[in-house]
């Protein structure tokens, strides 16, 4: 080697380099569609519901299931050159809204109104319903049929029966219940007391309210009086093992643990009650995925038909089916429940159902109850100070101040 | 081929070089650069960053001025790391050094598989490994079971464990953990008191610092073993004829000699363990009740799950000059220490 590598050869390797991997040239025909999974049977679910669109479109899907898929969204996001159609958690709904990255399709699918009013809630921000939801959960209260039998305790229907019943369901080695130290199942005793983190506008805190105090006081006085515990206190990764290694009796799960149950421990003799009513009635959280199309996409008319095909009632049907989640439409709702008589008590409770969705900003609020929650649950934090810092923390975003 | 021979040399050296600092620039500084001005905007981390506002220098105050729940959360994650870095760093550095000089001893086979054995651990995912630790210290696990075993130890729970390790040493010299010293609970460093600014690391923190312990030493242990072979045997045999027994060799002779290594792993040490993220994001995310939060970790959180990517690059940045200002530390006491 004599000469070095001449110059205007390596500039064009690095202008290549450089172009390469940038740019897209808009594929008409091509649509990208990313979306996250539980597990295989979710993975098999979704793929037969994309074989079925491409036999009755020339649109080519690439579907993309992506495992660390908050991070993977938001990076595709503020790249500027996000996937067509994605799923859109209801937490991250009004964030993901108020940055502009969705287009506002919700009403443009086939009957919308015929969503769950609560679902239809969970995914509008400001009056605009921005993406239909493909199915949802709730929480219910799940327990082990034989510990119930054995001990002759019936399925509790109001709080007084549930604390009765964890009561004479808890022995050394079990406890009559085990819930997560978070938000996502602490809140669905909220509506049985009457309250909730926020008014319903969204204007003011009510966190620091005898009606809250009253729903986490009921919680916390479970786990004080050692009747209650956390997944992590009974060794176990979550609710779902908790009962089925026989460490818990009774469960506040959701949707999800039939799937899990069947896979993962199928020896489990389960079933499902709605989340006990409080003195101010019954009433549960709900968790919902909706089909987001980027409000960036050269093909949006596209991604729209991608979606309206698979909130159809009739694919929503035929997912459903495949997949224990609820169906995002009421007038699916009863052949569904018909179906899975055994899910029923997840069912009972939609429309009571709230969802944990608030504003832009109010995640790190959620993370600091779920602080305080943790603190309730092996009783070291009290609750009044809790309730107080909750609504301390909250105040500035309701007020929407600084992000 | 005239103009190629009268080509100064200097541009084909950039040409060589260009490659390399095209990479650098483009993945190091390009991004370091936007990240400044992203922490002085209010970006979420969604939209295009030109689109964002000028928010001037709210983000910082919002870490370190303003009363509110950014504040308090930084400062609970700026007290976890600290207790981090002064747990592990001595701690991983003494074991390095212990092993390093266990192995410099004369069997150069048994070295050769010591070496591998301890060095392990650096090079598996520290993700698998987080998996591994979180079933050695379940409740029911073998941490507990070989403490109740050998020491009749009641068992812990390790990993939801909010009780700082400094509280429970207090109650067990007889403090009452509800009434704390007013003095301690009424002033506020950062609007967080000082009486939880003394807690010590949370039982779960103190898990994970074992594990970054155990993980990390055989990494600094090679390096250390690589600077006790470049020291002269002359050296060592000269302190022998002078009569040094084992001890006096070692502190008079080996340490001092090892200095510019031992600065290395501490600096190496310091810097690493003030971004500690992957054990926290796989074991504990933070919980139980914030204990083990570190900067890293709040980066994550804030920036990718609570859409304050504004305020997460300012993080970054107060996190940066919290490292510098502890490398400084550590290397003005080591080279204090040569001084005396």
């Amino acid at each position: 080697m004599r000469r070095p590598l001449p110059l205007a050869t390596a500039l064009a390797l690095v202008a290549v380099a450089s172009l390469a991997g940038c740019g897209r040239a808009a594929d008409p025909n091509r649509l990208r569609f990313m979306a996250f999974s539980a597990g295989p049977a979710e993975d098999e679910a979704l793929r037969a519901a994309i074989a079925a669109y491409q036999r009755v479109s020339p649109v080519r899907v690439e579907l993309n299931i992506v495992p660390d898929y908050e991070t993977t969204l938001q990076a595709a996001l503020a790249g500027g050159n996000p996937p067509d159609v994605f799923y859109v958690n209801d937490i991250r709904l009004p964030d993901l809204a108020s940055a502009g990255v969705l287009a506002p399709i919700g009403d443009q699918v086939e009957n919308p109104a015929d969503f769950h009013p609560a679902l239809r809630r969970a995914f509008s921000y400001q009056g605009r319903f921005y993406c239909p939801p493909k199915d949802f959960s709730t929480l219910a209260l799940a327990y082990d049929e034989r510990a119930l039998a054995a001990a002759g305790v019936a399925p509790p229907r109001t709080w007084a029966q549930l604390r009765e019943a964890a009561r004479r369901l808890t022995r050394p080695g079990r406890k009559g219940l085990v819930m997560e130290a978070q938000f996502e199942r602490w809140g669905a005793f909220l509506p049985g007391a009457g309250g909730w983190l926020t008014d319903a506008g969204l204007t003011r805190m009510t966190a620091n309210t005898p009606q809250v105090r009253e729903g986490f006081g009921f919680l916390a006085g479970l786990h004080r009086d050692g009747l209650a515990a956390t997944p992590g206190q009974l060794d176990a990764g979550w609710s779902g093992e908790a009962l089925a290694r026989g460490r818990a009796a009774m469960a506040v799960e959701g949707t999800w643990l039939a799937g899990a149950a069947a896979k993962d421990f199928p020896h489990l003799r389960w079933a499902a009650v709605p989340v006990p009513a409080g003195p101010r009635g019954g009433g549960t959280l709900s968790f919902s995925v909706c089909l987001a199309v980027a409000a960036s996409s050269p093909v949006r008319d596209r991604a729209l038909g991608l979606v309206r095909f698979l909130t159809s009632p009739s694919r929503m049907t035929a997912f459903t089916d495949r997949f224990p989640v609820m169906p995002s439409r009421r007038s699916l709702t009863a052949r569904w429940t018909a179906r899975n008589p055994r899910l029923a008590g997840f069912a009972a409770g939609v429309d009571q159902a709230r969802s944990v969705v608030f504003r832009p900003g109010f995640p790190e609020v959620l993370d600091a109850l779920n602080d305080g929650i943790q603190g309730l649950a092996v009783g070291d934090r009290r609750l009044d100070e809790v309730l107080e810092r909750v609504d301390w923390a909250g105040r500035p975003v309701l007020a929407g101040g600084a992000r | 081929m005239k103009w190629a021979r009268q080509r100064p040399e200097w541009l084909a050296g950039w040409l060589f070089a260009a490659p390399a600092v095209a990479g650098i620039g483009l993945f190091l500084l390009v991004p370091v650069v936007l990240a400044f001005w992203a922490s002085f905007r209010d970006w979420n981390g969604i939209g295009p960053l030109g689109e964002s506002h000028s928010v001037g220098t709210a983000n910082y105050e919002a870490l370190l001025v303003s009363d509110g729940l950014p504040r308090s959360d930084f400062a609970v994650a700026l007290r976890n790391n600290l207790y981090y870095v002064l747990g592990v760093v001595p701690l991983q550095t003494a074991l390095a050094f212990g092993l390093a000089l266990v192995l410099n001893q004369r069997y150069p086979r048994l070295r050769g598989f010591f070496r591998a054995a301890y060095y392990f651990p650096s090079v598996t995912s520290s993700i698998a490994i987080s998996l591994i630790f979180i079933f050695l210290f379940q409740t029911n696990g073998i941490v507990n079971a070989v403490a109740s075993g050998v020491f009749g130890a009641e068992p812990v729970n390790w990993l939801e464990n909010a009780d700082g390790v400094l509280h429970l040493g207090l109650g067990a010299l007889g403090l009452d953990l509800e009434q704390p010293p007013t003095w301690l609970t009424g002033t506020t460093v950062l609007g967080l008191p000082l009486w939880d600014w003394l807690s010590g690391p949370s039982v779960t923190l103190l898990s994970i610092m074992l594990l970054a312990v155990w993980t990390t030493s055989g990494m600094f242990m090679v390096i250390f073993l690589a600077g006790l072979q470049n020291i002269p045997e002359a050296v060592e045999e000269a302190a022998v004829v002078d009569g040094a027994g084992p001890w006096r060799r070692l502190w008079s002779v080996t340490i001092p000699m090892m200095r510019p290594t031992l600065a290395l792993v501490l600096t190496l040490g310091v810097t690493g363990t003030w971004q500690v993220f992957d054990q926290v994001y796989a074991i504990s995310a933070g919980g139980p009740q914030r204990t083990t939060l570190t900067p890293a970790y709040l980066i994550f959180r804030d920036g990718f799950r609570n859409f304050s990517m504004g305020r997460a690059s300012a993080i970054a940045f107060v996190l940066l000059v919290v490292i510098v200002a502890s490398t400084l530390v550590s290397r003005w006491l080591l080279n204090r220490k040569e001084r005396a």
